[in-house]
């Protein structure tokens, strides 16, 4: 996996419409995005459609990106997630990728946002986040797990995990505050 | 220090982007995003947070073909996109590529033989399924509900114009979507009904609407109904309008 920095120049060279370094970032970072839609979708077929989708749209919205929106590699995998998402809930697509924020400025607006550039200064990391997610209850971790990884909803979840709908809501939102807690905290 | 609507709002974010929500939930959490700078941020947060999930998995290259279909869409010549092939993909299984070949070649065959119908009632211009077309001009067209989008391309002698639809849209019965070139201030030009099945189509585009596809154009789409299909005016609900952009490199 190349480094962010690069990933970072072949993101801006994209928005300048460089080919090569579109192909380049194809390169470095599809087998990444592809093993998420696969995991979310459980179809080759459709992951590969999603996979095309997604490059389509970070083709399209590559001018968007700028450092504080995150790494690079997140940002690229938050814009499959959705497409997945989207596919798996055609018929109700409420989970489209909104429109972009109006990048720098937007962030810096709001006084108490903690930037995922700053979060990623204070290394946070898949170590980080791994640690974190061992500290919520096994039900709010699978709850999470299971949301994120299998794109299931709060109904679907509930029939699952075999609990009420209002428990596994319960679940998601505690072990959501208990993973920001942990990771803005740097307790992991 | 966090307040109770700071929370909400965080935990908004975080529910939108672990796709939990409820579709009004989601909806008016959309509705947010527009006017609300703290719920942006929050929203980019989340996705930094969550996406690091993904790291965990242990990555699989996609077959060879994903690639040129990309490169396709987005316009790169097809010699180009075989040449610049990126990396060494796992093969798939035959089977699987020639079924998805397949699937594609039938769709856009089916549909190009019923936009071609339709179209030959109005004695405009002519889709015609896949082929290729390096491309002066482009155009995107996206429709953020339901994530379908469609890219628009013209030759470079500006004498075919392409469409790839990206997946499904679904037209009520009795209504049609049809495009338009708007150049500047004139009037929007039609250029015909919009394919708005997955596939790729090509069409002769009309000498009279060369001149006005340029760095000022724009791309627009209407939703008519079907009885206006002998008019050349635009009548029904405008859907889209994308810029037209100049292709450069």
């Amino acid at each position: 996996m190349a480094e962010r920095e690069q990933l970072a120049n072949w993101l801006e060279a994209t928005a300048r419409g460089d080919e090569q370094a579109f192909q380049q970032l194809y390169a470095a970072t599809s087998p990444q995005l592809y093993a998420l839609l696969l995991r979310i979708l459980r179809s080759p077929e459709r992951a590969q459609d999603a996979l095309q989708d997604a490059y389509v749209r970070i083709w399209q919205k590559a001018d968007t990106y700028s450092p504080e929106r995150g790494a690079p590699l997140t940002w690229l995998l938050s814009i499959a997630r959705y497409r997945a998402l989207d596919l798996l809930r055609r018929r109700r697509p409420e989970v489209a990728m909104p429109e972009e924020p109006d990048r720098v400025a937007t962030l810096l607006e709001d006084e108490q946002s903690l930037s995922p550039a700053q979060e990623n200064e204070n290394q946070q990391s898949l170590a980080a986040i791994n640690a974190c997610l061992n500290q919520l209850s096994d039900e709010q971790r699978e709850s999470v797990l299971l949301a994120y990884y299998e794109g299931l909803t709060h109904q679907e979840l509930s029939e699952r995990m075999d609990a009420p709908l209002g428990t596994v809501k319960s679940w998601i939102r505690r072990g959501l505050l208990r993973l920001r807690d942990c990771l803005v905290g740097g307790s992991a | 220090m966090t307040t109770p609507e700071h929370d909400e709002l965080d935990l908004t974010a975080a529910e939108y982007v672990l796709g939990t929500l409820e579709p009004e939930q989601a909806s008016a959490f959309r509705q947010r995003l527009a006017d609300s700078a703290a719920a942006r941020a929050r929203l980019a947060v989340w996705e930094d947070r969550l996406a690091r999930l993904a790291l965990d998995l242990e990555p699989v290259a996609p077959p060879a073909y994903v690639w040129e279909d990309v490169a396709r869409a987005i316009g790169i010549a097809r010699e180009q996109a075989a040449d610049r092939r990126p990396a060494a993909p796992a093969a798939p299984g035959n089977d699987f590529k020639r079924a998805r070949r397949w699937r594609r070649l039938a769709l856009a065959a089916s549909l190009a033989a019923i936009v071609l119908a339709g179209l030959a009632i109005f004695e405009l211009p002519v889709w015609r399924g896949g082929g290729q077309i390096a491309p002066t001009y482009a155009s995107v067209i996206y429709d953020k509900p339901t994530g379908m989008s469609w890219l628009v391309t013209s030759s470079d002698d500006g004498k075919k114009l392409s469409v790839q639809a990206m997946g499904d849209f679904k037209v009520p019965a009795g209504k049609m979507l049809r495009m338009w070139i708007k150049a500047g201030d004139g009037k929007p030009q039609l250029v015909g009904e919009l394919p708005h099945t997955r596939g790729h189509y090509t069409m002769a585009l009309p000498s009279k609407l060369r001149s006005e596809l340029g760095d000022h154009a724009k791309i627009m789409v209407s939703m008519e109904d079907t009885s206006r299909a002998g008019t050349r005016t635009p009548g029904g609900k405008l859907m889209w309008v994308a810029p037209v952009a100049h292709r450069t490199g």
